[in-house]
């Protein structure tokens, strides 16, 4: 076996070794990359940026904790941003993890603004059969969800959801809500928001998505059903960058790239491996 | 129910309707469910009556079936497969169902072990009584294992772990990997190689599609998984659906063609407001 | 009756959902909110069906000692512990919160992170140019890969937005393909169901 023969059947050991070492010195010695910020990132961020104080996003933490390094970047700046301009939050999740994952996120952001819980955001909670429950919450949140958000506290002890609020966030509908922000790791996810809630409603939506699902998303991107998308860890530095959060995605995309170049140079290696291997056995 | 009766009179005049009856903003859509039933009853009626109905094209994945269940014989190490991660009603499991009775007749006929894993404790019993059913119609019910139909778990990750852990046990020579499937289709493609599995995979989840063209040897795309069943059964009723889905394909490209032409000429998105009723 | 009650059901609930989408009255009657409330009951009887069937598996495991058995052990204490934990203590109370925290999310973010070791190999491993198809992939793949990392722009200008080039138009392009030959797939399929012409969920070829 010749070295070119040698090039075209590495052994994966020494590919999982050489990522493994390449991610490593990207997170303790970070390159400091400059980031583009790419198209639909600053049309997601526009959309939030176009809401006055007062108005409601809703976030949908449809995603579990696998995706946690590349997702919670996102909540953390789509938090700050909200909270930066005074919206009102309220959260809900899909996937029934999704809750207590970004609880303590938003709950940063929100001590860092000196929001309150119940009066500037809530957290509703993953409820079984999410997405029956869903399509409930459109006609009343309050029944669909059991009165209750995710930690047991009555719905109407709490001034954003109270009834008697001629303010609160009673229904998932464009009557109470005006955007919809949905982290995504899959399905159910925001095509599900879409469907049932905003084109029903006429709301806008925007997904904020692991990077394997954005080439599937950009469809509804440039048909005018998501306006804009964070597209992966990338996406996530680039949000914290236009919202001025905390630019804790950096080193990751670091590592992203660090990561591409390997994998390409090993692709290049096995090519020519194959193609000059191919030529000395001829 | 009764509630929804008694508001009747004063919600009916809330909604836009036609003649009263058909919600207004969705009318043009349900004409085109009853179209596209129409076209779908028509071509199995046909399929089952004989007629010459235009036949399923030559899917690589599909005839690869027989050799990779072949391949495990010989090398005497079972088959595995799996519907992902998929939920019971969802229709790329119900493709699945069609297909496992395909593959557990032919383990049945060669007397090849057959795994099947699951992370739907729903699907575990339905697929654990199609294998039986397989088996039954093969002659061969006593070859049946239960034990070899498993559900492992209802999380991605523990699933993914434990079917790692029977591919190292078991080393299958054949993997086929049939549904919905998220993160854990990489995984499992490079799990099968490492085993030296024949893969066979086909999903509609555009997210793992790519990672299963580079990890398996075959791969059935998007909606190729709803003629597989079809292909391998060649059941009337399953080929007329498949021509009807595709004389539907036909007319969303004429309307595609229509409204890019409409577009150059006009501002207003004409088929999307008739579409939603809006006149 | 096995296979014909669920068939009908199956139709049933088909035909009550279509009703309440395109007719007036259906609509007014409510019943996909009225299956949906049934859903959310039944999902949480299945969820009670499969700890039992769990329970059951893993126990005959370790009693007929089959090869594995104490992965059984250890499955069933560890369900039954977290059970007991979180009825006494809550989900959220500190006990139960510190091993979601510390066992089970970082033990799902590592299977996660396998990930990305296991596209190493396989991109190495399938991105040959054997054929033209197999060339253009891998071409398209590497300048999507490395345009959409911040290292591309950094080694050649211009590349980020070629990568967007391919994102937007070719990929876009073949993915609302396959999104509608899916959908339509999809569709095809639960008019079977609605039929009462897909039996195969009900251990039977269609009919």
């Amino acid at each position: 076996m010749n070295f070119w023969d040698r090039m075209q059947d590495i052994d994966v050991r020494i590919i999982y070794i050489v990522i493994f070492l390449v991610c490593t010195i990207a997170v303790i010695k970070p390159l400091g990359l400059p980031i583009a910020i790419s198209n639909t990132t600053v049309q997601a961020f526009e959309t939030m940026d176009s809401l006055e104080p007062g108005d409601v996003v809703w976030l949908d933490a449809a995603y579990s904790p696998g995706s946690e390094s590349e997702l919670n970047p996102m909540v953390l700046a789509v938090a700050h941003h909200a909270f930066k301009k005074d919206l009102k939050v309220v959260t809900f999740a899909l996937w029934n993890m999704g809750q207590k994952i970004v609880q303590p996120l938003i709950e940063d952001r929100a001590e860092h603004f000196g929001k309150e819980y119940g009066v500037d955001w809530v957290n509703l909670g993953f409820r079984p059969a999410a997405l029956m429950v869903l399509r409930a919450m459109r006609d009343g949140i309050h029944d669909a969800v059991g009165g209750v958000d995710d930690f047991g506290t009555p719905l109407s002890e709490l001034p954003l959801m109270d009834p008697d609020n001629p303010n609160a966030v009673l229904e998932l509908n464009d009557k109470y809500v005006d955007l919809i922000v949905v982290f995504e790791t899959g399905s159910p996810g925001t095509v599900d928001y879409l469907t049932y809630v905003a084109l029903e409603y006429d709301i806008p939506i925007f997904p904020a998505l692991v990077q394997v699902s954005v080439p599937g998303a950009l469809a509804y991107v440039q048909s005018g059903d998501y306006s804009g998308l964070i597209p992966g860890l990338r996406g996530a530095a680039e949000y914290q960058i236009l919202a001025g959060a905390p630019p804790t995605a950096a080193t990751g995309t670091d590592a992203q790239s660090l990561g591409a170049l390997a994998i390409t140079a090993f692709i290049i290696l096995g090519n020519l491996g194959y193609l000059l291997g191919r030529k000395n056995a001829a | 129910m009764l509630k929804g009766l008694f508001l009747m009179a004063e919600a009916a005049e809330e909604l836009p309707s036609v003649l009263g009856i058909f919600i207004q903003s969705v009318f043009v859509q349900f004409i085109l469910v009853l179209a596209f039933l129409g076209i779908v009853y028509m071509m199995i009626q046909r399929a089952r009556a004989g007629l010459p109905v235009p036949e399923i094209r030559k899917i690589p994945g599909l005839d690869a079936l027989d050799e990779a269940v072949g391949r495990a014989t010989e090398m005497g190490r079972p088959v595995h497969i799996t519907p992902g991660l998929g939920t019971v009603g969802a229709a790329e499991t119900l493709a699945f169902y069609a297909l496992l009775g395909h593959v557990a007749k032919l383990t049945a006929k060669y007397d090849t072990r057959l795994i099947q894993t699951n992370r739907n404790y729903l699907i575990y019993p339905i697929a654990e009584e199609i294998i039986r059913q397989a088996y039954l119609e093969a002659g061969r019910p006593d070859a049946f294992n239960a034990d070899d139909v498993m559900w492992l778990s209802d999380w991605q990750w523990s699933y993914t772990a434990a079917v790692m852990g029977i591919f190292r046990a078991e080393r299958p020579a054949a993997n086929i990997m049939f549904g919905y499937f998220y993160a854990e289709s990489m995984v499992l493609a490079e799990i099968g190689n490492q085993v030296g599995a024949i893969q066979v995979a086909g999903t509609t989840s555009t997210a793992q599609l790519p990672f299963f063209v580079a990890g398996c040897d075959y791969t059935l795309i998007g909606e190729e998984i709803y003629a597989a069943s079809a292909y391998v059964s060649k059941e009337p009723v399953l080929t007329g659906t498949v021509v009807g889905q595709d004389w539907g394909k036909v007319f969303v490209f004429a309307m595609i063609l229509v409204g890019t032409v409409i577009a150059n000429f006009s501002e207003t998105n004409i088929i999307k407001d008739i579409l939603n009723g809006v006149w | 009756m096995r296979k014909e009650l669920p068939m009908f059901i199956g139709v049933l609930a088909g035909l009550a959902v279509i009703f309440d989408r395109y007719f007036v009255l259906g609509r007014n009657l409510g019943l996909t909110a009225t299956l949906d409330d049934w859903s959310v009951v039944m999902d949480g009887m299945m969820f009670a069906v499969g700890f039992i069937n769990l329970t059951r598996l893993h126990y005959l495991n370790v009693k007929r000692r089959r090869a594995g058995f104490i992965y059984s052990i250890v499955l069933l204490v560890t369900m039954y512990g977290y059970l007991a934990l979180a009825l006494y203590e809550t989900v959220d109370g500190p006990n139960a919160t510190f091993i979601f925290d510390n066992v089970f999310r970082t033990m799902g973010s590592t299977m996660y992170g396998m990930i990305a070791f296991f596209i190493a190999s396989a991109a190495y491993r399938a991105f040959r140019v054997r054929t033209r198809e197999a060339t253009l992939m891998l071409v398209a793949a590497v300048l999507v890969m490395i345009g959409k990392a911040p290292v591309g722009d950094a080694l050649v200008a211009g590349w980020d937005p070629l990568a967007e080039w391919i994102l937007n138009v070719i990929n876009t392009g073949g993915m609302k393909g396959i999104l509608l030959g899916a959908y339509l797939g999809a569709f095809a399929t639960a008019l079977r169901v609605l039929l009462g012409l897909e039996r195969a969920h009900l251990g039977g070829a269609a009919k």
